[in-house]
């Protein structure tokens, strides 16, 4: 039964379940290992639009 | 990395982000608005509260149409100058039978959950058309074309779809809504009172404006009738405050 | 659309579309609140005509600004980004594209005239009866479709977070609007909802508070992320802040619904929950704020130099402020006294004056000279004009508000020396009048200001300077 699992599991330890997950994704997100390829994801609208154009864009259907 | 494998994998993101937020954000959802549907101590057990008339219903929806809640709330919190001013608290239970709600957000005039009785309904009537006449300072807009007849060929209609979604009225009452409403408007306060009293306790009888050649019911009419019964059901002389405490 | 430009791989006429349209609709939708607004200052301006009472067309001005302007605006800048992040053009192209244009616009034209008629659910913010609720649904399914299918076949292996940002907010949108619009037709013209009293008012706020946390904040924050760090020539600050803030804003926002139903017979237990969750809100929301801000990090001279770039970073200052004052005003003995007052109405309008209208200023003109193949606006100088205009507009708005909202409330309740309440409704209302005045003033500096951003943009399109763009950007280091 799903509304008694979240009646009975879920929302009484809504608090730990939630840090438990918020806590996964920073650990993940600021995993030392992890920084130079998520801080190259910041890069992505840089180089977009313009660059491509030039090089005429072969992938364009 | 073939390029098959390398489109699976940007599918699976994308999935994997769309499964993420709908979990994320429906947890909240599921948490906090679910219980609202099952717990019993969301609605007090009070008496008097009763399904609106067809008259009063065909008010409330007038009161829809001209958007009253854009100024004025219909919900008391329990604070002492707002006691004073307005009247008992709300309760969860006066406004069970509203679909929609009206509590509001915001007081550019006052509160109405308990304006019925405050004002004889040719005081409304007066406002109504135009504010300032009897409100010197007030901002409300006029509404003289209130005056105008009201149409309720579909009141049945209405009250059976009211039902659909919970309101009890009975099959009587949903059969003979035009009469019933016609009865109610054009009733003479003087006289004995109509059977429409019997099934709607409380109402209040006749026109809103006295109309000598007794013309069709006026949408001011049932817009007033609804003002008229508004936080007038409950009896709070006779509620113990102990079984409506939150 | 007469223009077609060759040179760009991507579906831009739709763009352009909605990019017109968002301008269009935001001047309509100014002019309408600053008419309501000289309404409560003068209310012979009602009319006496059905038609032209506040009541009527205060849910004409909120839609116009949130849904017309507001959703043309995310339309442009989500399609725009979407196709430029992911490098794929548009999901079903430019018909499909044209299809969405035409059915949202469809959806927002009937929506406001049917309020002027009086059709309406009586929702705040979700007034559409059912038969525009299901066009709606219908049109926003395409919207899902050409953003996720866009995402789909996209190049780049990474879905960039502004994407994250758009598309919880298609999502969610989605799911709110389904919720709180469930309603049983009478005709084809009126139905009654599905819930009622408790229900109706807790899912009728889950949906009002989350159609900002998701339509205005994250739909909006989707522009921050692109728009501040591609203006500024320089990716975000951090981008691990970003997913952080992602999560955490979406997380905590669907819970904070409830603290506009604050001391009303909404149980207990459920006030509580929103004003936790709303303090706690104020923390990834200034995350994102920082983020956006530092982007400009070593490079502020540009604020001095770029208005558009003053527009972008004032709004982030802007959404700054409207985080703080949401939590503050959820505190329970806060919204005691704020609740019900100008104050809200205040709050509201620095969020979508300063934020919301800001950050899409900056958008549109980043995007009208790309999508119209010119190398800039036609007049920065205009632009800076507009932002000042703009931001004095703003600042009346906000502080007449403030005062007139606490002033309202401490004299609500207010008693005398006998122990009566000292002052009668009526009594109120009038002291209110100043601050009504002043508010409508700021207003029309606003609209006045909108009204510059659609002749620059109107030279800008008409102009014959073509693009030249590659030449003036320099390219950053890939």
């Amino acid at each position: 039964m799903p509304s008694a699992f979240i009646d009975e599991v879920l929302r009484p330890f809504w608090g730990v379940w939630l840090m438990g997950i918020f806590l996964a994704i920073v650990a993940v997100v600021y995993w030392p290992g992890n920084r130079g390829r998520m801080e190259e994801h910041g890069s992505i609208p840089l180089r977009d639009d313009d660059d491509e154009r030039q090089e005429g864009a072969p992938w364009h259907r | 990395m073939s390029l098959f494998k390398h489109h699976a994998r940007i599918e699976t993101n994308a999935l994997l982000l769309t499964i993420g937020i709908v979990v994320t954000v429906s947890v909240g959802g599921l948490v906090e608005v679910a219980p609202l549907f099952s717990i019993e101590s969301t609605i007090e057990r009070v008496e008097g509260v009763r399904p609106y008339s067809p008259l009063e219903q065909a008010g409330r929806d007038i009161y829809l149409r001209e958007g009253c809640y854009n100024c004025h709330s219909q919900m008391i919190r329990p604070f002492k100058d707002e006691a004073e001013r307005y009247g008992h608290y709300s309760l969860a239970a006066e406004s069970k039978y509203d679909h929609p709600f009206q509590w509001g957000s915001k007081r550019t005039g006052p509160d109405l959950a308990r304006v019925g009785g405050k004002y004889a309904s040719d005081w409304h009537v007066r406002h109504l058309i135009d504010p300032r006449s009897v409100v010197p300072g007030s901002v409300m807009p006029g509404y003289p074309h209130l005056m105008r007849p009201l149409d309720y060929s579909d009141i049945s209609t209405r009250l059976k779809v009211l039902r659909m979604v919970g309101v009890p009225y009975s099959d009587a009452q949903i059969e003979g809504a035009a009469h019933d409403l016609e009865e109610q408007a054009l009733a003479d306060p003087n006289s004995a009172p109509p059977p429409v009293v019997a099934l709607y306790p409380k109402v209040r009888l006749g026109r809103a404006v006295e109309s000598p050649e007794n013309g069709p019911v006026t949408e001011m009419d049932a817009l007033v009738a609804y003002l008229q019964v508004l936080g007038t059901m409950v009896d709070f002389t006779r509620v113990d405050p102990a079984l409506i405490r939150r | 659309m007469g223009h077609t430009h060759e040179s760009s791989p991507y579906c831009e006429a739709v763009i352009r579309k909605f990019t017109l349209a968002a301008v269009l609709w935001g001047i309509l939708g100014f002019l309408v609140g600053d008419f309501i607004a000289w309404q409560l200052a003068f209310p012979v301006l009602n009319l006496d005509l059905e038609w032209t009472t506040f009541g009527r067309l205060r849910p004409v001005h909120t839609t116009t600004v949130i849904f017309a302007f507001g959703g043309n605006v995310l339309m442009a800048t989500s399609l725009y980004v979407v196709q430029r992040t992911c490098r794929a053009t548009l999901f079903g192209g430019e018909r499909l594209g044209s299809i969405l244009f035409w059915g949202y616009n469809l959806f927002l034209a009937l929506t406001l005239l049917s309020y002027v008629l009086g059709y309406t659910q009586a929702q705040e913010y979700a007034e559409p009866e059912w038969l525009l609720d299901l066009l709606l649904l219908v049109v926003w399914v395409i919207y899902l479709a050409v953003f996720a299918g866009t995402l789909l076949k996209r190049r780049e292996p990474h879905i960039y977070v502004a994407n994250w940002f758009f598309l919880a907010m298609i999502l969610t949108v989605a799911l709110l609007h389904v919720g709180n619009n469930l309603a049983v037709p009478v005709s084809l013209t009126k139905s009654y909802p599905l819930f009622g009293g408790v229900q109706n008012a807790m899912t009728q706020w889950w949906y009002g508070h989350n159609a900002v946390g998701f339509f205005l904040t994250a739909g909006f924050l989707g522009i921050m992320y692109y728009f501040v760090p591609k203006r500024a020539e320089r990716p975000v600050y951090s981008y691990r802040l970003s997913i952080v803030h992602f999560w955490a804003l979406i997380f905590l926002y669907i819970w904070a619904g409830p603290h506009h139903l604050h001391y009303t017979a909404l149980p207990d237990w459920a006030q509580t929950l929103g004003m936790t969750f709303s303090v706690m809100l104020w923390m990834p929301s200034w995350g994102g704020m920082l983020n956006g801000l530092m982007t400009l990090s070593g490079a502020w001279d540009k604020l001095r130099t770029d208005p558009v770039i003053r527009f972008m970073v004032t709004s982030v200052a802007f959404y700054g402020i409207a985080t703080f004052e949401g939590p503050l005003m959820a505190i329970r003995s806060v919204n005691a006294l704020s609740h019900y007052t100008d104050w809200g109405i205040g709050h509201v309008h620095s969020g979508a004056l300063g934020w919301v209208a800001f950050i899409s200023f900056g958008a549109i003109y980043f995007l009208v000279p790309k999508l119209w193949g010119k190398s800039e606006m036609y007049s920065l100088r205009l632009v800076g004009v507009h932002f000042w205009i703009a931001t004095i507009g703003i600042v009346l708005y906000i502080t007449a508000m403030w005062i007139s909202g606490i002033m309202q409330g401490l004299m609500w309740r207010a008693y005398d020396s006998y122990g009566f309440l000292e002052y009668s409704f009526v009594e109120t209302v009038k002291a209110m009048h100043p601050y009504y005045v002043i508010r409508a003033i700021g207003g029309v500096l606003f609209l006045t200001g909108g009204l510059v951003m659609a002749y620059n943009v109107a030279r800008t399109i008409l102009g014959k300077d073509a693009a030249t763009a590659p030449a003036l950007q320099p390219s950053p280091a890939r």
